[in-house]
């Protein structure tokens, strides 16, 4: 049976969407479901979602039904010892009975996390996305966007594909293949009209919405801690900004746990501003929003500060500008607000993030023709540029590789972490899309630094030898298979035929651990032995003819990620060595001289 | 063939392999409660 011929194009596709992570998780998976809809209009979506986290999937009218987990209920019991898992399982399995009744084209599972890899092994689908659990109850990755999430996205790598596009790609790549080529699109696009049902609109303020008054709707939280700006310094800012610029109000944004934020902010501010100012200027909703409050209020503002949390993706979904101060351990290339034109700053200082707030809030005047050194320097704050880091996101072409990209602003060298970043993004396109953009695009040679270019000639030395284990773990496993396909049984064979086989899986245990050393030894190598590791261990044959064909293709794809990344160590280091310049201006000296 | 459903296949479980994974599901969610994570909105 082909491939295609699983699902019928003109029947309703039914799609189950797990989602145990946290809110900006759902609104990103969300964005992904949206665009897939719009190619696939007969998409019929279920999303599953702890309570908790529930409101944004059922505010979504085109979400045909959002399955609430009633986290906090089913699991009290347990946590107060009132019940033993064994007495819980009966309620666990009445919550689940509906959905294991129905038979889903899609079961996607996009939380990647434990628990949901046994939702999903319990849930009959046609074809599964994400992870699931084995019969033996062992973990098992479903798809090549899996693999690459559990080798990369969830390790210490950083990698530049964010994880929207990465789940929309994902989805798109499984449609076509189990339901066909999409509709055409179109003009169609993902807009914020249509995307939430809010019911009505709530009074917010009495100079909410009012002619030359601009409000920045600012989220004073954050997941962590240690990924939170200090209310003293979202203080700070706020001040610099209420003294210099008429025209700006804040209103403050936070959930019922971050009120003790706000008095913090609240002792901080009234160290800066007078009270009357304040009450002009400030406006806190933190612990008493809704949700369609809370999306009101992001949809109507005309920037949203915030650090990493779901009012970005709010904020991306409807259309509001975002000045992401990104702190702490957070890769915003992943999980940074998604379009155009929004801004992602990293710094310490408040003084250089205010001056890239303004920098981004007159781009309608400058064009962006002006320099952001220009800026600083006519803040007086030009020795501020060297304490942040300023993005500007842009959506690429498809012919540039599609997605969100952070273009940086500032001048930065290339340092390795940014390179692998850079390389991983397009091994990744070449591994499941088949196609890469142009080797090097983002590569400018003004920030290859002579460091760059040493650990570049010890990576190369390092890549040769992972391309040779490559070839003798293709060329091992390739002579398993031949050996093992005509074998009647794996159990009963010849004497000299078991040595043979257990010589070669010997051989192909050793290269499995010398990809693993190499990549202990340089880290941008280590991707290679992490994906080696998971395609290994999510090999699906039952004989031994099977495995080893199936060993055979995870070398061979390997391989290609190998050769992607030699591709660029070269262009790396031919994009740095000197070239010939003709200089016209120069005075020519005639061989012979004239007569 | 990438994504088809090898791994388990739902309606061949034994009531036994049901609970098994049931029982994973809920231990997981337990020790995912563990570390309490903050904010309610972020």
């Amino acid at each position: 049976m082909s491939s295609s011929s699983i699902l019928q194009p003109t029947k309703k596709i039914k799609c189950l969407v797990i989602q145990l992570t946290r809110l900006g998780d759902s609104i990103q998976s969300l964005m992904a479901l949206r665009a897939a809809q719009q190619l696939y209009p007969s998409l019929e979506i279920t999303f599953v979602t702890h309570e908790k986290f529930s409101k944004a999937a059922q505010s979504t009218p085109w979400v045909r039904r959002t399955y609430v987990l009633p986290t906090e209920a089913l699991l009290s019991p347990l946590l107060e010892n009132k019940k033993t898992i064994s007495q819980s399982v009966p309620d666990f399995a009445a919550w689940l009975e509906p959905l294991t009744e129905e038979t889903w084209d899609f079961v996607i599972n996009w939380s990647y996390s434990a628990p949901s890899s046994f939702l999903t092994a319990l849930i009959p689908g046609k074809v599964k996305l994400g992870y699931t659990r084995k019969s033996d109850l062992t973990p098992h990755t479903m798809d090549g966007w899996s693999h690459y999430i559990q080798s990369v996205v969830q390790s210490d790598l950083s990698q530049g594909i964010h994880l929207t596009d990465i789940f929309t790609t994902q989805l798109l790549t499984a449609l076509q293949i189990h339901a066909g080529e999409p509709r055409d699109p179109g003009d169609a696009t993902v807009t914020s009209k249509s995307f939430f049902n809010l019911g009505e609109r709530h009074a917010i303020h009495r100079d909410w919405n009012k002619p030359g008054i601009k409000w920045i709707a600012l989220q004073l939280g954050a997941s962590t801690p240690e990924k939170q700006l200090s209310p003293k310094n979202w203080a700070k800012l706020c001040s610099m900004i209420i003294r210099r610029h008429d025209e700006y109000r804040f209103i403050l944004l936070g959930g019922e746990n971050e009120k003790h934020l706000t008095e913090a902010f609240d002792n901080e501010i009234l160290k800066e501003l007078s009270p009357k100012l304040i009450d002009e200027r400030i406006v806190s909703k933190v612990g008493v929003s809704t949700f369609e409050m809370w999306a009101q209020m992001i949809g109507e503002s005309q920037w949203t500060f915030s650090a990493d949390t779901a009012a970005i993706h709010l904020s991306s979904v409807l259309g509001t500008r975002v000045f992401n101060i990104s702190t702490g351990p957070v890769r915003f290339s992943e999980t940074g607000p998604y379009g155009n034109g929004h801004y992602v700053v990293r710094s310490q200082s408040i003084e250089a993030i205010y001056a890239a707030w303004t920098y981004a809030a007159t781009e309608w005047k400058h064009q962006r023709s002006l320099s952001i050194e220009s800026h600083f320097e006519k803040l007086e704050m030009k020795s501020e540029l060297k304490n942040i880091e300023i993005y500007r996101s842009r959506i690429r072409p498809g012919d540039q590789g599609g997605g969100v990209h952070y273009e940086p602003i500032t001048y930065r060298p290339l340092n390795i972490e940014t390179w692998t970043s850079m390389v991983l993004s397009n091994i990744a396109r070449e591994w499941y899309c088949g196609w890469t953009p142009p080797l090097g695009q983002e590569l400018e040679r003004e920030t290859l630094s002579p460091e760059i270019v040493q650990t570049m000639r010890k990576l190369n030395e390092g890549i040769v030898v992972l391309e040779q284990i490559c070839n003798e773990a293709i060329r091992a496993s390739d002579q398993l298979y031949q050996k093992t396909k005509s074998l009647k049984s794996d159990k009963l064979m010849k004497l000299e035929d078991r040595s043979a086989i257990q010589e070669y899986g010997a051989k192909l245990g050793e290269l499995e651990s010398l990809i693993h050393r190499v990549g202990q030894a340089q880290d941008p190598l280590i991707v290679f032995s992490r994906m080696t590791k998971v395609l290994l261990h999510c090999l699906t044959g039952q004989k031994l003819s099977e495995l080893s064909e199936e060993t055979a293709h995870a070398y061979r794809f390997i391989k290609i990620g190998v050769l992607s990344m030699k591709a660029w160590i070269n262009h790396t280091l031919s994009t740095v060595k000197p070239v010939a310049v003709v200089d016209h201006s120069a005075e020519v000296i005639p061989l012979h001289p004239q007569s | 063939m990438e994504g088809k459903d090898d791994a388990v296949s739902t309606e061949t479980m034994s009531e036994k392999a049901v609970e098994s994974l049931i029982f994973g599901f809920i231990q997981s969610l337990i020790d995912q409660q563990k570390p309490k994570n903050e904010g309610e909105d972020s």
